[in-house]
């Protein structure tokens, strides 16, 4: 019963509130365990509404950061690709093949041209 | 006993009391939940819209995207155009502390003139850019260095990989990557997509947590699949250069078409400019003179002559026409042949050009006739290419010719054409008579990579008969094997051609010039089921001047290159898997 005081009167000195409580106490525990697991259970559901914000802003994140991976990735790609069509540019090879390999265009007495119904077959690939 | 207040009051008049000061901590609530009342009223009424947009402003940014403008790609996927993305640099000249440091370390890293950049940082603006499209190394350089008053904003800067290579087809973009020239200008809406790009929703922060839900739908910039073929493209620009150089020629152009589609392989003018400097060129060298310079034909013109007549049954092959050993009289104006030539048969006069047997043929064919057909071969109006400044041509009415008109224009004079108009007419010999609309673009790709937009081969109509052409083909033949345009024969083809020598309007005189000409050749090979048509132009050539000695040699190195390249990549798809043709 002293563990449920809350006050005391000033003047009577009566335990008038710790009194009833107590009383309440006796009869409506399971009540207040009612109350309890009630505002347990709106707790947890508020919670639970709550995480699922917080997992949803978190993916979120991942998600804009992913997909400012994939913008980088794709930049670098196309750098890549603008490099690769630089180096195959056809005056670029033409140039290289010219002075640091010393090819020319053969002479008009150097082609021969097969004539005949079947295509010479390719003996290289 | 009063257990309601006794634990607050033990007489009554404290309990007045207690009620007095309750009453005022009421008044004080009220006073205060009003003031509140009236601050919300004030932030959610008064200031809704700045307040509104403020948030907007600090919880919704654009999401940087890698890139803004789609590529433009030859018909094998070959990238010609490409845009990345770069930075700008501008300064708010109030916020930079010391100018003169500024402009020193901005010189330094943006290889500027220290003075022209400290006189922009002190020119009292509010905004001023230092340098447009910088590498975003550099940019990250200059913002590192935490100079206070410059930023950079992200830009595009569009890349040509190929240099020169079919500047006059591409065009370009100017510094706000808006298309200026070329395919850049006409499809700019399909490359450049929408203006809007995805908005994120940030964070305190200015972390991006979610972006819209329709972003990527609505964004997207679509690549252009050109009908161009890199490889033909290159070999027409290097033959181009090479006959314009060695005759010292004001300038050219080689087109290359596919005469049973109308699509276009190659096209190349010269004079031509880099397009990664365009503006240090002057318009003219930007012009692209196969589809927007007109010129009067010459003696190509007679097989549009030859096309009517056969067509209209009013001369055959074999027959025999007189050519006046050399000239003939119109009206007071004597027009010569290059020979002096006796009896003719039709086939001869085209094979050796002989101006007179011409002339003859179309007074045989009659004025309203030889315009009807003209005009059926699409000479007079726009081609219909996708490219911008396409010229019309001039053609006059038959009711405006004058008594010796019939006679030009049975000799390609008194008419003006471009380039392609004549290319397209022969191709259209080439193909059974079926004139086509020549096209540069294939299809328009969106940014997943489908198809949005494919083009067909469109009839434009049906000019002449086959047989017609068939007849008119083997003339054309001979003119390669015996006749003018011998020099635009390509061992192990049959080739079937005209040359053309077409003399310039000299401006001050007002008359013929007899030094300024336009040397041509045009025909397609091989003769039979022909796989390509060539137009060879050649303004103004100083060393040489006729069509069969200077544009026919090129014709033939255009020709032989193209034809090894088509058959050495059609051996190489025939031996390529079902699967993979095509790609």
């Amino acid at each position: 019963m002293a563990g449920m005081l809350l006050g005391r009167h000033r003047t009577s000195g009566l335990a008038v509130a710790s009194s009833r409580l107590g009383r309440e106490g006796i009869h409506g525990g399971g009540e207040v365990r009612v109350i309890l697991l009630t505002v347990a259970i709106i707790l947890a559901f508020a919670l639970l509404y709550v995480w699922q914000h917080i997992q949803v802003i978190r993916m979120g994140y991942r998600v804009e950061q992913l997909n400012s991976e994939l913008s980088d990735l794709m930049q670098e790609e196309k750098e890549l690709t603008l490099r690769i069509a630089q180096l195959k540019s056809l005056a670029r090879i033409e140039g290289i093949a010219r002075r640091r390999f010393g090819m020319a265009e053969p002479s008009p007495s150097q082609i021969l041209v097969i004539t005949g119904d079947k295509r010479p077959r390719r003996t290289f690939r | 006993m009063r257990i309601g207040y006794s634990l607050f009051t033990d007489t009554p008049g404290q309990w007045r009391k207690a009620k007095t000061r309750f009453l005022i901590l009421c008044l004080l609530l009220s006073c205060f939940l009003f003031s509140i009342l009236l601050r919300l009223f004030d932030l959610q009424i008064r200031q809704h819209k700045k307040l509104s947009a403020s948030a907007i402003r600090q919880q919704q940014k654009q999401i940087p995207l890698p890139s803004r403008r789609g590529s433009i790609c030859d018909r094998n996927g070959r990238e010609l155009a490409v845009s990345l993305r770069c930075y700008s640099i501008f300064a708010h000249p109030s916020l930079v502390q010391d100018a003169s440091r500024a402009a020193s370390r901005l010189a330094d890293f943006l290889d500027l003139s220290a003075r022209e950049v400290f006189r922009k940082l002190r020119s009292g603006k509010p905004f001023v850019w230092i340098k447009r499209k910088v590498d975003p190394e550099m940019a990250k350089a200059i913002l590192d260095s935490g100079l206070p008053g410059i930023f950079a904003i992200e830009e595009e800067k569009r890349y040509y990989p190929k240099r020169d290579l079919g500047s006059h087809v591409l065009g370009f973009v100017g510094l706000d990557d808006q298309g200026l020239e070329g395919l850049e200008l006409s499809y700019d809406s399909y490359l450049k997509g929408s203006h809007h790009p995805p908005l994120g929703y940030c964070d305190a922060l200015g972390r991006i947590a979610f972006r819209e839900a329709e972003a990527d739908a609505s964004w997207g910039c679509c690549d252009i699949i050109l009908t161009l073929d890199e490889v033909i493209q290159y070999i027409a620009e290097r033959a181009l250069e090479k006959g314009v150089e060695s005759s010292q020629a004001k300038g050219g152009s080689i087109i290359v078409m596919e005469p049973a589609t109308g699509e276009i392989l190659a096209l190349a003018n010269r004079p031509t400019f880099d397009l990664t400097r365009y503006q240090d060129y002057p318009p003219a060298f930007r012009r692209n003179r196969a589809i927007s310079d007109c010129y009067e034909p010459g003696s190509t013109f007679k097989v549009i002559l030859a096309a009517g007549a056969l067509e209209e049954g009013v001369v055959t092959p074999g027959e025999r026409i007189y050519c006046e050993r050399g000239g003939i009289s119109l009206n007071g104006f004597y027009i010569r042949d290059y020979k002096k030539y006796g009896w003719l048969t039709f086939s001869q006069v085209l094979t050796n050009s002989s101006n007179v047997g011409a002339i003859k043929t179309a007074m045989k064919l009659g004025k309203e006739k030889y315009y009807e057909y003209i005009r059926r071969f699409g000479f007079g109006e726009k081609t219909g290419i996708e490219l911008p400044g396409e010229a019309r041509g001039i053609l006059r009415r038959p009711q405006d010719w004058s008594s010796i008109s019939l006679g030009a224009l049975a000799i390609g004079q008194e008419v003006s054409v471009t380039p392609l108009q004549l290319l397209s007419a022969f191709a259209a010999i080439a193909n059974g008579g079926k004139l086509m609309r020549p096209s540069v673009v294939k299809c328009i790709r969106s940014p997943e990579g489908e198809r949005i937009w494919e083009n067909s081969p469109q009839v434009v109509r049906q000019v002449v008969s086959p047989a017609t052409c068939s007849a008119l083909t083997q003339i054309l033949t001979k003119v390669v094997e015996d006749g003018t345009g011998q020099k635009a024969a390509v061992p192990g083809y049959v080739v079937a051609g005209k040359t053309g020598t077409s003399q310039k309007i000299d401006g001050k005189k007002g008359a013929y010039s007899h030094h300024k000409v336009v040397a041509s050749f045009v025909g397609f090979v091989p003769s039979q089921s022909p796989r390509v048509a060539i137009l060879v132009t050649i303004d103004e050539p100083k060393v040489g001047s006729w069509g069969g000695t200077l544009a026919a040699p090129i014709f033939a190195q255009v020709a032989q290159e193209t034809m090894a390249y088509l058959s050495a990549r059609s051996g190489i798809e025939s031996d390529l898997s079902p699967g993979l043709k095509g790609q």
